[in-house]
């Protein structure tokens, strides 16, 4: 691939690839690459992060969604036509009350894609704290949990399931959460 | 309100890290350290696919042809593997 950084993301796109990586530490670029044309800028995008590392995922509108898992944690909805929409900054100001998006360590898994929007989970890789977002499909955050354990929700099965993978030594045991009722609103969060 | 199902166990030597993707209803997850790549379709059975080359994938598709297409991070390139063993670079 001959692009202008060392691309660290990849999602598919139609019948080729949106490959992905940092022009500068800010800046996020992502091409559009096939085996029948030369690579072609599709997406530009300066995160607030001085250090941004984007994972690309596609949604279930086969749109493109960029996670980036260094606080503020964007994420993004890139579609076939180019246009980029910021879904949400999980910032927290104001509703974290001990500052846990803000802490040394913490990173934001990829994005996965649900039928009622998106599930974004803050690692604490120190610890086994975690933080489980589910955010509406336009953005918003309609639930939060935290929860303690070795966890990292990776991906959705079908409209019901979840897999994760569990961390323990030298083994990580994958495991699949059956979920009922996971895009029903709560009345407040945790 | 959450069941929990165990699927499968892997080992995760040293620092490698597994990618994950989602294909249609299957799930499939890679070990980026090896130089075995395994498969896992639903939660029956492992799938293993052999090759002789170590990967960084950091991104993955299956073809309804049964190929496998990922892009490499080590080598910057497009791989797509095949099921009889031949094997494309794109670089």
């Amino acid at each position: 691939l001959t692009l202008p950084f060392d691309a660290t993301a990849a999602a598919p796109l139609n019948s080729g690839w949106l490959v992905g990586g940092n022009r500068t530490p800010q800046l996020f670029q992502a091409f559009f690459v096939s085996h029948d044309t030369a690579p072609q800028l599709f997406l530009s995008y300066s995160s607030a992060s001085d250090r941004a590392r984007f994972r690309l995922t596609v949604a279930r509108n086969a749109a493109i969604i960029a996670t980036n898992a260094v606080y503020p944690f964007e994420t993004l909805a890139i579609s076939s036509t180019r246009a980029v929409d910021t879904l949400t900054t999980l910032d927290y100001d104001g509703n974290e009350p001990d500052d846990f998006a803000r802490r040394e360590g913490v990173f934001s898994l990829p994005a996965v894609p649900l039928d009622c929007g998106y599930l974004q989970m803050l690692v604490d890789v120190r610890s086994d704290e975690r933080r489980v977002i589910l955010l509406t499909p336009d953005g918003h955050v309609n639930r939060r949990m935290k929860l303690f354990a070795p966890l990292g929700l990776v991906g959705a099965v079908g409209v019901d399931r979840l897999l994760g993978v569990l961390t323990a030594g030298r083994y990580s045991d994958i495991v699949e959460f059956a979920i009922a009722g996971p895009c029903q609103s709560s009345p407040g969060p945790e | 309100l959450l069941t929990l199902r165990h699927v499968g166990t892997i080992a995760v030597p040293g620092r490698g890290h597994i990618l994950s993707l989602l294909i249609d209803r299957e799930f499939a997850f890679v070990r980026a350290d090896s130089a075995d790549y395994r498969l896992t379709f639903d939660s029956r059975d492992w799938v293993r696919l052999q090759t002789t080359q170590q990967y960084e994938p950091i991104g993955i598709r299956f073809g309804a042809d049964g190929r496998i297409e990922l892009v490499d991070g080590k080598t910057q390139s497009i791989i797509v593997l095949y099921a009889s063993g031949r094997v494309d670079s794109v670089s």
